[in-house]
């Protein structure tokens, strides 16, 4: 895949890049920004996608890996923003939406990438692995201690 | 609620965040669609005669071009630079403006020995140093090397009373990393040499034997003055700017944008992004970005001309194209990110403005900055 390739494909792919970044990074300026580092950086690497038919999961370990780049910063101090906006859902009722929000917001931020990355986004247990820098029975633990924990919390709803 | 999450079990669970991803999908979605055409519809014009097709996320642009320069064939071709596309296509083979008879500076051909802001990193065959972290430290002994950055005569009120005015370390001017005074800003010793701001390069040393004249408190800093042995290079016709000066552009925005602060795009030591490829959108050696949320992008083009070719030139639809040999090159004229574009003589500056239309303080902000772009 070349780089206009690339900018075509990743114009159908940008959606699902932005809803996983808000609900990783749970701050929407932040995952635009996101985003738009991840087409940067698979731009300058377009040439290391072997497959284009994985396209979607090679873009989100890119985001991924750059969002925990980006927190590390914001830890630093650089900035730290938060709120929450309300986005209407279709097919769950706003307030359920927000819940399930509030309930990720109670995960620490790799368990929660790990839960939008594998439930959400549809990236296999290995792909995870690679995109948050864990092994695979780190990633395991934390999906299934993620779930419990949001299941938790939806329960306290 | 409560019964219903009841039932959340090991299979429900996982299907509810589906569900909920799918809406979150579908809402990016939309404000993705909304947003490149508030992007490209929100841009404000300044001085008469500017014409051309809307520039929205000229961010993204670069980022490509950032990218575009890494990419095999692009950054490595091995073909010969031709400097800025702008308005000088031979300008790389000719010799660069020598201010001053008694400055040396061995011709500077094309953006290859370029840093990102257009100072040379190689004169004479010597290397030119950075006062940036990636680049080769400083030597620390009293050896003569040559020193690139931003010539700045200071308005802060320094004290250094009792130091030797040969090397004193609070003397104006200081020289910066970027076209703006920074903290860090290093001290210089010019002595009889006389310098118009803006960048240089310089032949310095550190250590200088002067220093056991400074009084023992200010001794360390007349050590580590940068002692001045010659000019070896100042503004030439890639970096220079006008009719607002690159320097002046910047002093403009610091003063209506508080904690304002400047970093080139991509690494500092990197050449510039300008090229010779037929999709290059013209940008200028001064492009610069700011950290924060405030100003995404600023570039300074050596003259209004070169602003306007690259204004004129732009398609809400981006720039496809093929290099000479083979490689496609792409831009997107389009970005995820919601920018208000003002243009001013030959400076384009991108104020980030909320998707829903800004908060006060954002149009506060794109209106201060038409102000003060409207000004030579």
């Amino acid at each position: 895949m070349d780089a206009v390739a690339l900018g075509a494909a990743f114009e159908g792919e940008a959606p699902v890049l932005l809803a996983a970044a808000r609900a990783i990074t749970l701050d929407p300026v932040e995952a635009e920004d996101l985003v738009q580092t991840t087409f940067e950086l698979a731009l300058r690497n377009v040439h290391q996608l072997r497959d284009p038919g994985s396209l979607r999961s090679w873009l989100l370990t890119i985001q991924a890996r750059e969002a925990f780049r980006v927190m590390r910063r914001l830890r630093r101090g650089l900035r730290l923003r938060g709120g929450v906006v309300e986005v209407p859902v279709a097919g769950i009722a706003p307030a359920e939406s927000l819940a399930i929000r509030d309930a990720l917001r109670g995960l620490p931020p790799r368990m929660r990438a790990a839960i939008v990355l594998h439930h959400m986004a549809g990236l296999t247990v290995p792909q995870v692995a690679r995109a948050l820098d864990r092994s695979e029975n780190t990633i395991r633990s934390q999906l299934r201690v993620g779930l419990q924990r949001l299941r938790e919390a939806l329960d306290d709803d | 609620m409560t019964d219903r999450r009841s039932d959340l079990d090991e299979r429900r669970l996982p299907q509810e965040l589906v569900t909920w991803f799918a809406g979150e999908v579908h809402q990016a979605e939309l404000d993705l669609r909304r947003s490149p055409l508030r992007g490209a519809r929100t841009r404000t014009r300044v001085g008469r005669g500017i014409a051309g097709p809307a520039l929205a996320g000229f961010l993204m642009v670069i980022l490509v071009l950032a990218g575009m320069s890494r990419l095999p064939g692009l950054g490595d071709s091995g073909l010969e630079p031709t400097g800025t596309a702008i308005d000088t296509p031979s300008s790389g083979q000719e010799p660069m403006d020598r201010p001053d008879p008694t400055v040396f500076p061995e011709p500077t051909t094309g953006l290859a020995d370029r840093y990102r802001d257009g100072i040379p990193s190689l004169v004479d065959g010597q290397p030119v140093l950075r006062q940036e972290p990636l680049s080769h430290p400083f030597p620390v002994d009293d050896t003569s090397f040559l020193v690139g950055g931003w010539l700045l005569h200071v308005e802060a009120v320094r004290l250094c009373l009792e130091a030797t005015p040969a090397l004193d370390p609070c003397a104006n001017p200081v020289l910066s990393r970027t076209p703006l005074e920074r903290p860090d800003a290093l001290s210089i010793a010019l002595g009889t040499i006389r310098l118009e701001e803006g960048p240089v390069v310089l032949r310095v040393h550190r250590n200088d034997p002067r220093a056991t004249d400074c009084p023992a408190d200010l001794r360390p800093a007349c050590r580590d003055a940068l002692a001045v042995e010659a000019v070896m290079w100042t503004d030439d016709e890639v970096s220079r700017t006008g009719p607002i000066g690159t320097i002046h552009v910047m002093r403009r925005l610091a003063s209506l944008v508080p904690g304002f602060e400047l970093t080139p795009i991509g690494s500092p030591i990197d050449p510039p992004m300008a090229g010779d490829n037929p999709c290059d959108p013209g940008y200028p050696v001064q492009t610069w970005t700011t950290p924060g949320l405030r100003v995404a992008q600023i570039l300074v083009f050596p003259a209004v001309a070169a602003r306007e070719a690259v204004d004129d030139n732009f398609t809400a639809s981006g720039w496809f194209g093929t290099r000479p040999y083979g490689t496609t090159c792409g831009f997107m004229t389009d970005s995820f990110s919601s920018h208000v574009w003002v243009t001013g003589h030959n400076v384009m500056v991108a104020v980030v403005v909320d998707f829903d239309g800004g908060t006060p303080e954002q149009r506060a902000l794109v209106d201060n900055v038409t102000e003060a772009l409207s000004e030579p």
